[in-house]
């Protein structure tokens, strides 16, 4: 069979979480014996497309085995990343989905490339959709009206209409509404987290998400094993974008925090915005203690989390499924985690982590100097993390979408 | 590919196109378990191989100078036009016997061509004048009802729903649990790292009242022990000099306490937490009295492991179906291989009836086992839309031992199972050949511009064999220089070339290996014109790998046949040589 696989953006230019999750999906969907296809917007690009149809540029490269899709329109709608327009870009859909003839389309995210699922409706052809974040009941995409602020869902358009009031009420209701019928027309609707299919249930009517955590490649796992005495030191660690929603700073702060300061280490491994780096290595202060280690690859995580004995993952916002706390659990290395979204759902206080609450520096720190103070807390998280923690694989992810296509399909009937 | 899908389709609605026949008739094409029809149509119908009784390649060709000048399929011909022509099948004397009409004769001299008399000749020095006698036959008379179709019984599967996230901390619907107790049993030796990932997910099966694994460990000095006893695992020590393939899953059942036993090897691992409960519905649902699923690959399985089992799962017809096996009419070694499978990477059964049976040999004893219990009337199920995650990435060593034992294994047991009438010392000259030619054919791999389409790159190889077939040329043992070969297959090749004289052996021609490296090659690149529209760069690397494994395997396989049909000048040789082979595999 055939299977298209859309994304907003992809590899190399983006290697976030929906890029990394759609290459999984489509080199595990080709290696199980499918033609496969990745459509995708590039917005980092103008100059590597050969071809144009209904004056949209497109063209077509392959990464890491996978045949690749990109287009753009040649001035780029300004209300692109949010609108939801079933009309912008339906007819060069519509061919290209007549060209390509694929028995199904699995969605990764639909910024930007919507206009195949309007597409795909029309010529009858079937499609199922993984929830990646928000953006499909927020034209914010994160649900924060403010850097500083969270709101718990649409509430059927009144929460958009008092927070976020600068789009018009019924620009809103119509994207919901579209919303709505793209999500309802899939085959299926799969979400990561169990607190993203929550709330979409919750904000789209008739809706019923199923929940499939991502899997991770444990081959590029490695246990950290250590037994802590009450005379060790403790080194945190944060792994991640450095941006003000991750709330590195909420980190640092708690770290300032501790007493007896000289028996724990702080190690940052991630890259971001100048700004905030910036902002950071003030409040850092050139502490010999805390340690900017820079970005790594993905090769490299046996020796990011063999050099922490705790993950903290400090972020302000919701996350929906932080694939650093699950490669962390499993290496073995328990985790400290905003009591929020996603985050909450994965660490559960004295089994596998901590969690405090959100942005609370003094919260964390407390948590963070009882574990100073007594080292050998550790042990039985890692004990139970080692017993009683399953982490996915993403094969055993991937199995679940492998049979959803051979449902929608009819393979073994 | 579309017309390619729509000519097979005509081809088996005339059915005149018979698998077993075509399978039992080109032990090539056997060893490589590729789909039978898909050869023939692909090399097949060229090369003059019929496609069953009824038709007779050559014959038509010959008759029908202007079929042979278009170029085109000869049996595609005969059923799209020929037939309604009145053009004939088959010789008038072999149709006169199947049914009288009124054909006429064909003079007999046309079968005593120059090419029909070397084809003969090659024929009975490889494969004896017995099977030369029963493919004549085969040709001139027809066997009628000698070879069965597959089984393809219906079977409907219910999959019990996955809790999908269970393996997390979500899941909240629930399954039916059963008063069973089931016991998996895993032989283990040093299990690797992903051990505990199999312990958690076994642990984490839903559907029963009680899940108990045993391991069967036969000397490991990694973590495994401690983890199978963390965990929650029984084992079972044996010395490593004990273990067996069947004696440590016997001692495995004799420690079970469970109604049912799963056996499994300790690099799978179950999709989901309702694997197990599947296997059980289907064995219960159905009366069986033993259920194998198939595997599906890990990320990082590579190309020759990934077309190995779509084309082994297209012999056994499970790529897009489940199949229940029983006895079939015909117990060749074809149909009996295609309906007596089981698969130790994931073997459901209850208790009571392993118990009867128990496994025996040390290789194959899961076939060996699906094969007695359906010749005691018993059905099996084995399964393509429930999967167990396995695979691994071998050396071509490994492949070279595995192609091997395989072999070895299959002509023990089977009578029936055609053994090539070649010695050593007339391989060697071919095996050095077709390395010779796997290092050109990976130069002009090496020069191809990238991206290409699949069919682009079917036409290079191809083209690059059959120019080959016939060529003489010099040998040399300089071809390991460049090759994808591990250091301990080229030490072994080295050895086993070393003292035969090369240089009397100018002008060699490629031969018998080359042949069936054509059909390895065939179900290789039938395998990626199913799975990519376009071959790129990374595509290329994995091809060349895999060509290496298939030749690696091809030339395990030959070897046993020398080992087989070894006389006094060679024994000791061959002794020396079956001791290494038998070595881990």
């Amino acid at each position: 069979m055939k299977i298209l696989y859309l994304t907003h953006q992809f590899y190399p230019e983006f290697q976030a979480g929906t890029e990394k999750f759609v290459f999984n999906c489509a080199s595990m969907s080709q290696k199980a014996g499918n033609i496969v296809k990745v459509i995708t917007y590039n917005i980092a690009s103008v100059d590597n497309f050969a071809a144009s149809l209904h004056g949209v540029q497109y063209g077509e490269y392959q990464y890491g085995g996978l045949n690749v899709l990109a287009y753009r329109y040649p001035n780029d709608p300004g209300d692109l990343h949010f609108n939801i327009d079933p009309k912008l870009g339906i007819e060069f859909a519509k061919d290209i989905l007549q060209r390509e003839k694929p028995d199904l389309i699995h969605a990764g995210h639909l910024m930007r490339v919507h206009p195949f699922i309007f597409a795909a409706r029309e010529l009858g052809i079937p499609y199922i959709i993984t929830l990646t974040d928000f953006h499909l009941i927020c034209p914010k995409i994160m649900l924060a009206p403010t850097p500083d602020t969270l709101c718990s869902g649409p509430e059927g358009g009144a929460a958009c209409k008092r927070f976020c009031s600068e789009f018009p009420e019924s620009f809103i209701m119509n994207r919901l509404a579209l919303t709505r019928d793209l999500l309802l027309g899939a085959e299926a609707v799969y979400s990561p987290s169990k607190f993203l299919a929550d709330m979409f249930d919750n904000s789209v009517e008739d809706l019923k998400v199923v929940v499939n955590n991502h899997g991770i490649m444990h081959s590029n796992i490695v246990p950290h094993r250590q037994f802590y005495n009450k005379e060790d030191k403790i080194r945190f660690g944060f792994v991640g974008f450095l941006g003000r929603h991750k709330g590195t700073h909420v980190l640092i702060n708690a770290f300032n925090e501790l007493k007896h300061p000289h028996e724990a280490q702080l190690k940052i491994f991630g890259s971001g915005g100048t700004d905030y780096v910036s902002q950071l290595n003030r409040l850092a202060n050139s502490d010999s203690r805390i340690e900017f280690t820079g970005a790594f690859h993905s090769s490299e995580l046996p020796r990011v989390f063999s050099s922490m004995d705790v993950l903290v993952i400090p972020s302000i916002w919701y996350e929906n499924y932080p694939f650093t706390i699950v490669e962390s659990l499993a290496s073995e290395v328990p985790v400290i985690a905003s009591d929020l979204g996603g985050m909450k759902e994965r660490v559960i206080n004295d089994f596998n982590g901590f969690t405090f609450a959100p942005g609370d520096s003094a919260a964390l720190a407390e948590v963070m100097q009882k574990i100073v103070d007594n080292p050998e807390m550790l042990n039985p998280l890692k004990e139970t993390i080692r017993i009683k923690q399953v982490i996915p694989t993403v094969e055993q992810e991937m199995y679940v979408y492998w049979q959803k296509y051979n449902e929608v399909l009819g393979v073994y009937k | 590919m579309c017309l390619l899908k729509n000519d097979k389709k005509i081809i088996r609605k005339s059915g005149l196109f018979d698998e077993k026949y075509y399978l039992l008739n080109n032990p090539d094409v056997r060893n490589v378990d590729t789909d039978a029809l898909n050869h023939f149509m692909t090399v097949g119908w060229k090369e003059g191989r019929n496609p069953s009784t009824k038709f007779d390649i050559s014959f038509y060709l010959m008759r029908n100078p202007d079929v042979r000048e278009a170029g085109v399929n000869p049996l595609l011909h005969y059923i799209r036009n020929g037939q309604a022509e009145g053009r004939l099948a088959l010789p008038a004397e072999v149709m006169s016997h199947r049914t009288p009409t009124n054909m006429q004769k064909s003079p007999p001299k046309n079968l005593f061509t120059l090419a029909n008399l070397r084809f003969a000749f090659r024929y009975i020095r490889l494969y004896g004048f017995r099977q030369f006698w029963l493919r004549a036959k085969n040709k001139l008379v027809g066997e009628k009802g000698s070879i069965s179709n597959l089984d393809q019984s219906p079977l409907t599967i219910q999959h019990v729903s996955p809790k999908v996230s269970s393996l997390a901390f979500t899941a909240d619907d629930e399954i039916e649990v059963v008063e069973k107790t089931v016991s998996v049993i895993i032989p283990t030796k040093n299990a690797g790292k992903d051990f505990p990932i199999l312990m958690k997910t076994l642990n984490a099966q839903r559907g029963f009242e009680k899940i108990e694994v045993i391991i069967v460990d036969s000397g490991s000095t990694d973590e495994t022990l401690e983890t199978a006893k963390l965990l929650g695992a029984t084992v079972v020590n044996i010395k490593p000099e004990d273990f067996s393939h069947s004696g440590a899953r016997n001692l495995g059942a004799e420690a079970a306490s469970g109604d049912y036993l799963m056996f499994m090897v300790q690099d799978a691992l179950p999709p989901n937490d309702t694997w197990l409960a599947t296997m059980h519905m289907t064995l219960i649902e159905n009366d069986l009295a033993a259920v194998s699923c198939a595997e599906t690959p890990r990320e990082d399985a590579d190309l020759f492991y990934r077309q190995n089992s779509w084309n082994y799962y297209n012999f056994l017809g499970i790529n897009n179906a489940d199949r229940i096996f029983s006895l079939p009419k015909s117990q060749d070694y074809v149909s009996l291989r295609q309906n007596g499978q089981l698969s130790d990477l994931a073997n459901f059964i209850s208790r009571d009836i392993f118990m009867q049976y128990g496994y025996r040999l040390n290789y194959a004893e899961d076939l060996d086992l699906g094969i007695r219990l359906i010749k005691d009337g018993h059905k099996l199920a084995f399964l393509g839309s429930n999967r167990v995650i396995h695979s691994h990435n071998r050396t071509p060593y490994y492949f070279l031992k595995r192609g091997f034992v395989d072999n070895i294994f299959l002509s023990d047991i089977f009578d029936d199972f055609v053994i090539p009438q070649i010695q050593l010392k007339e391989l060697i000259p071919d095996l050095v050949s077709s390395f010779i030619f796997l290092s050109q054919l990976n130069s002009v791999l090496d020069s191809l511009s990238t991206p290409v389409n699949p069919e682009d790159l079917e036409n290079l190889v191809l083209k690059s064999i059959d120019q080959g077939t016939g060529k003489k040329f010099v040998p040399s043992t300089s071809f390991f220089a460049d090759s994808k070969f591990d250091d301990n297959a080229i030490k072994f090749l080295e050895k086993l070339i070393e003292g035969y004289d090369l240089k009397n052996n100018r002008n060699i021609e490629y031969g018998i290996l080359h042949r069936a490296f054509r059909g390895h090659a065939q179900a290789v690149l039938d395998y990626i014109k199913n799975s990519y529209e376009v071959v790129d760069e990374t595509l290329i690397e994995d091809v060349k790998v895999c060509f290496t494994k298939a030749l690696s395997i091809i030339l395990g396989s030959f070897l046993a046949f020398c080992y087989i049909n070894r006389d006094e000048t060679d024994s000791q040789e061959m002794k020396n040589l079956y001791s290494v082979m038998m070595e881990g595999v």
